[in-house]
């Protein structure tokens, strides 16, 4: 700043005409390359050079499926853009599909477990260990609280009402496939339902 | 709509009824007020399993609530036939509660 | 169709659609159909972005949609406008409906066939005459029984369904739909949807030019036609236009379904739904025959056309579930599939968790207190709970309903007084997971993990493994009949790293099926077998992953500029890679395309097969001119000649009138919505009189005619947030774009109620009330219906207490119903009441 203060005014303000983009263009050069350049953007360096990994993604939000670039660096992602080979968008995104990286970055992302115990008015933090072995054991004892092995007239059923589950549409088909198999085919859970019908 | 009271099942019998009387029409208060009445009954039987007495009845009153709930929410036609089963069950396993 | 195939069409009309906003990248194809010189057509309660970039707009009242299709079925066929080589070869048009059949003119607003008692519908009256049909989808499936007295599916082997080429028989189909429209006429339609009679016609003029051997027109919809009471019956409206005018199976033509979710279509082929195992076979059920393997296999399976092949995918999902335990002397434990009573899809769980049904819920990426209807029932339903587990990457309304709900903020209910235990876990998103997911148009594509997941976020497939993990331990030592099939389910996938991840892979590998004696991948459906040699998770994926190391969905190759726009090379689409389904009827029935310009497949009779731009929907070797052989009692698709397309119909034929399948009538047919300020002014029969209504407390219908709730109310969501999920109201870009909720008044309205623009206005119906801030903009024209103005109110329902973007939630209005075939709720067309001001503090939220 100090540097900045000893300077000439005149030396400032050469150097800002030298530096203005906007007669360069007047003049009739390309805003795509040499009329856009400055010495700020001299110094300028695409994000994505300190990527240091990068991988195919599908937008999430609608079904369109158009195709993400995702950029990580260590770990974390750093830049999230169109993938230009897609047929599907041919590199464009929608104002959504723009923001994934704000999504993923969110400050109000939840990334602990939180637990509510009956009747209490606030959440707890507790473990994923605890929390996995606790839903295992509620799931299980509702399950055999609720099942119906076969009507009373011996016609058989296997199934159990007391469990539901809701949600696959923003899921990958993997994560469906088992959600169907183990809650359908393991527990004999009839109440499975997703937004395909809303 | 009242749940549960002293005797749910002898009440969810009694909405059962209601609803089976109502014939052609299907009467969704008296089909959800059975259901409710059946799931009160079975949480008694649920509380009472968790002290150590596990109840025979249960899967017997869980098949009743998979029938009655087929009534309100029926795939095509109302099942009738198999409304009236499962209120024949329910008066059984009502009678086996109360002796 | 594949999404880029929209750019092929000559006219496309979006009608249930705001296609510019809600599905804008898709939407750029129909902009690039225009530059190549196609109309575009929006129909729409609202003018819109979508509105703005067509060539023609018609303004209609939510809910009138059957009204404006069945206008265009009449003009079509009034005015001779229909491709009859397509329609009188591919489709129904000619079949002979059995006597008996009567249509609602003759019955006052009923099909033949409704029985009073059951409030339902027999088919019998409804078939091909001297045939039984199968219903060729599971959806919602009522009891497939051989009841008809005229015979049974085998009668299907028989011979053709009698016809009448010269289409002159009063019960041939066509005939049947002269009759049923005939009063669908131009002044009908504005009576009924209020679009003015020369903008209607200029629509059904700009369908019917674009149409035939040269042209083509495509229809795109979103839940604007499916949430309604008779949402199945509107987009059948569309299939028959579709039918009529040969716009199936062909370059740029067809009915595209927009829908909401990335994967939304990839969870209803591997279905995370009530009523179906994976891609479309029906989920058992008690009250039908349904006792055995060979019972369901019976009533279930088709004889004729390619349905007639579930009994090898059923054996190979059940080898694939249930792996060494299932036997054929076992039935291949087809016992242990849970069996169904009756219909269990959201809307009678919602009802049947405030019954105290429910004990136990897990809420897996989805909010249903913003998402579903009638909010506060929704939240009354998850206090009943015994326990919840909410599985999403920020806090949902859904998740702190016991502490920020409205019932809470109301004063009607204390956090002390709420016993549920809940559970929140952190999920993994895009980027942070691997694994596949299908898009709008059945292309399933593979997405990598770049990134890690913060802190204990953990995927959904991590966390349903490691749930079946524990399960399996805790039933390890079971020794109950009932436990058999969580220990013997197949639960065997490779883990990674140190967090256990399950590899989706291997998933993949086994939806897509292997041999059960080698482990090898099965390459394609057509080599399932019903021996148990074979094990699929799902057999209209195979071929995903046909064999070691070939993640189909995982190949990125499209076509070049002069390559043939099918992009066989992207990802992969399902069944076979296939972009175009039923595309054998991209040629004629000689096996010549219909046109040079519409070519996507034909009959090369040097190799003897069938070749072109996609990959064949068709028996590749079969003959144009082949015919079954009656005598032998054909089955599968024997049964179907070399010139019929529609291979999953048991006679090839598209199905302009429908004689199984349907529970609210063949045709579509005009009925008010569940809640309207209007009389019907076609039948006397005000709504659809199969429609799911469960009255009871709480969830209570605006009476017809109540002068409370005078308007018609519809909901949409908006470019820049997304469905009830928290996603984007949390990302500040898309927060800071559409920052509150709001509701669209139009300024005569506005003007006659005293609402000002961004004043506070209070929207209500027996189901709650809510409030929120007026756009009062000319977006939305009061129309004149059946001789009086009617007027629309329009709120997005995206909006909830959660994330930046926060405002009330607009599903509060609507009343749990649903539709007659799906049990689909109605959004977009009911009444209510409107007024400035604020709701009293205390009341407030």
């Amino acid at each position: 700043m100090a540097k900045r203060i000893r300077k000439g005014i005149g030396a400032r303000v050469a150097g800002f005409l030298h530096d203005w983009s906007i007669p360069r263009q007047i003049a009739g050069e390309s805003v795509m390359s040499t009329a856009a350049r400055s010495r700020t953007s001299e110094t300028l360096r695409p994000r994505l050079e300190e990527a240091d990994r990068v991988g195919t993604g599908i937008c999430p939000f609608c079904a369109v499926g158009c195709g993400q670039l995702i950029y990580a660096k260590q770990g974390r992602p750093i830049h999230v853009e169109g993938d230009p080979r897609s047929p599907v968008n041919q590199g464009t995104l929608c104002p959504k599909g723009a923001g994934t990286l704000g999504m993923l970055l969110s400050p109000e992302r939840v990334s602990t477990v939180l637990y509510r115990a009956p009747r209490a008015t606030e959440w707890e933090v507790k473990p994923l260990d605890w929390a996995m072995e606790r839903i295992a054991q509620r799931t299980k004892r509702a399950r055999d609280e609720t099942f119906a092995e076969t009507l009373p007239d011996g016609r058989r059923v296997n199934h159990t009402l007391g469990l539901g589950s809701l949600g696959g549409a923003t899921m990958d088909n993997e994560e469906n496939y088992l959600i169907k198999k183990l809650f359908g085919g393991g527990l004999g859970m009839l109440n499975i339902e997703n937004q395909a019908r809303i | 709509m009242t749940a549960g009271g002293d005797h749910p099942g002898r009440e969810a019998l009694t909405a059962l009824d209601a609803a089976l009387a109502q014939r052609p029409h299907k009467d969704h208060s008296s089909l959800s007020q059975a259901t409710t009445c059946l799931c009160a009954f079975r949480d008694n039987l649920i509380a009472a399993g968790r002290d150590g007495r596990p109840s025979p009845d249960m899967m017997r009153l869980n098949a009743i609530i998979s029938v009655v709930l087929a009534g309100h929410f029926p795939l095509g036609a109302v099942p009738w036939d198999e409304l009236v089963l499962a209120r024949g069950w329910l008066a059984d396993l009502v009678a086996d509660a109360d002796g | 169709m594949a999404l880029w195939d929209l750019a092929n069409s000559d006219c496309i009309l979006v009608m249930g659609s705001n296609m510019a906003e809600n599905h804008p990248v898709g939407f750029r194809f129909v902009v690039e159909a225009q530059r190549r010189g196609a109309t575009v057509i929006h129909v729409d309660p609202r003018f819109t972005r979508t509105s703005a970039l067509a060539d023609l707009y018609a303004p209609i009242r939510a809910g009138s949609d059957i009204a404006f299709l069945g206008g265009i079925i009449r003009h079509i066929l009034e005015n001779d406008l229909w491709f009859r080589d397509f329609a009188l070869a591919y489709t129904n048009i000619a079949h002979i409906i059995a006597d008996g059949y009567a249509g609602p003119d003759e019955a006052d607003g009923l099909f033949s066939g409704f029985d009073r008692e059951s409030g339902s519908y027999s088919h019998d009256t409804w078939q091909y005459a001297g045939k039984t049909v199968p219903s060729p989808v599971s959806e919602h499936r009522v009891k497939m029984q051989e009841s008809s007295k005229d015979g049974d599916f085998e009668s299907m082997s028989e011979g053709p369904p009698p016809t009448d080429p010269t289409l002159q028989h009063p019960n041939c189909v066509y005939q049947i739909l002269r009759r049923h429209y005939a009063r669908y006429t131009p002044e009908m339609v504005e009576r009924v949807t209020g679009c003015p009679r020369e903008t209607f016609l200029k629509v059904a003029d700009a369908l019917a030019r674009n149409s035939g051997r040269e042209r083509t027109g495509a229809i795109c919809y979103a839940v604007g036609w499916t949430h309604h009471s008779v949402g199945v019956q509107i987009i059948r409206a569309a299939s028959i236009v579709q039918g009529l005018l040969g716009n199936v199976g062909r370059p740029g033509g067809g009915i595209m379904a927009l829908r909401g979710h990335v994967s939304i279509q990839g969870s209803t082929d591997i279905p995370t739904l009530y009523n179906m195992l994976p891609t479309y076979l029906p989920q058992p059920n008690v009250f039908h025959d349904h006792a055995t393997l060979a019972d369901y296999l019976n009533v279930e399976t088709p004889a004729t056309g390619w349905w007639a092949n579930m009994p090898k995918y059923v054996v190979s999902l059940l080898k694939a579930w249930y792996g060494e335990a299932a036997t054929a002397a076992n039935d291949w434990c087809y016992p242990f599939l849970p069996k169904l009573t009756g219909d269990l899809s959201q809307e009678p769980m919602t009802l049947a968790m405030a019954s105290g049904v429910m004990r136990g819920q897990f809420v897996l990426g989805q909010n249903p207190l913003v998402g579903a209807v009638n909010a506060d029932f929704v939240e009354r339903g998850l206090g009943k709970l015994e326990w919840l587990v909410v599985r999403d990457f920020a806090m949902t309304e859904t998740a702190n309903f016991w502490q920020k709900g409205r019932l809470i903020a109301r004063g009607e209910l204390r956090p002390e007084e709420i016993e549920t235990e809940v559970f929140f876990l952190p999920a993994a998103m895009p980027g942070e997971k691997d694994g596949s997911v299908t898009n709008t148009s059945r292309l399933v594509q593979w997405h990598d993990k770049v990134c890690e997941a913060p802190g204990d976020s953990r995927s959904d497939l991590w966390f349903i493994y490691h749930l079946g993990k524990r399960l399996k331990q805790l039933y390890a030592d079971s020794a109950e009949t009932r436990d058999g099939p969580i220990q013997a389910l197949t639960w065997d996938y490779p883990e990674h790293g140190a967090q256990r991840e399950p590899e989706a892979e291997a998933v993949l590998r086994e939806i897509n099926g292997y041999r059960v004696a080698t482990g090898e991948q099965v390459p394609s459906y057509k080599e399932l077998k019903d021996d148990g040699s074979t094990a699929c998770g799902g057999w209209m994926y195979c071929g995903i992953y046909p064999k070691a190391g070939h993640n189909v969905a995982r190949s990125r190759v499209p076509d070049g500029p002069d390559g043939p726009g099918s992009h066989l090379g992207w990802a992969f689409a399902w069944p076979s890679n296939r972009r175009t389904l039923y595309n054998r009827a991209s040629a004629d029935p000689e096996g010549r395309p219909w046109s040079q310009a519409k070519r996507m497949i034909w009959w090369d009779e040097a190799s003897e097969r069938w070749t072109g731009l996609d990959v064949p929907d068709f028996v590749e070797t079969k003959r144009p001119d082949y015919r079954p052989d009656w005598s032998q009692r054909p089955h599968g698709m024997d049964a179907l000649g070399g010139d019929d397309p529609f291979i999953m119909e048991a006679d090839g034929k598209s199905q302009l009138f429908v004689p199984s399948g349907l529970k609210d009538g063949p045709l579509p047919t005009h009925y008010e919505p569940i809640e309207s300020p209007v009389d019907n002014p076609l039948y006397r029969r005000q709504i659809n009189p199969t429609a799911q209504i469960w009255e009871q407390d709480g969830n209570r219908l605006n009476p017809h005619g109540d002068p409370r709730f005078p308007y018609v109310f519809t909901t949409y969501r908006l470019t820049e947030l997304h469905c009830g999920g928290v996603p984007t109201r949390v990302m500040p870009h898309t927060a800071e774009l559409q920052p509150e909720a709001f509701v669209e008044v139009s300024p005569e309205l506005a003007e006659e109620l005293g609402i000002r623009h961004l004043g506070w206005t209070v929207l209500s119906s027996l189901r709650g009330e809510i409030e929120v801030k007026a756009m009062v903009t000319e977006r939305l024209r009061p129309l004149r219906i059946d001789g009086r103005i009617v007027h629309q109110v329009g709120m997005p329902w995206v909006f909830g207490r959660e994330g930046y973007a926060r405002g009330a939630v607009a599903n509060v209005l609507l009343a749990i119903t649903g539709d007659a075939n799906t049990s689909i709720h109605t959004t977009k067309a009911v009444t209510c009441g409107l007024r400035p001001g604020r709701i009293a503090t205390g009341a407030r939220r």
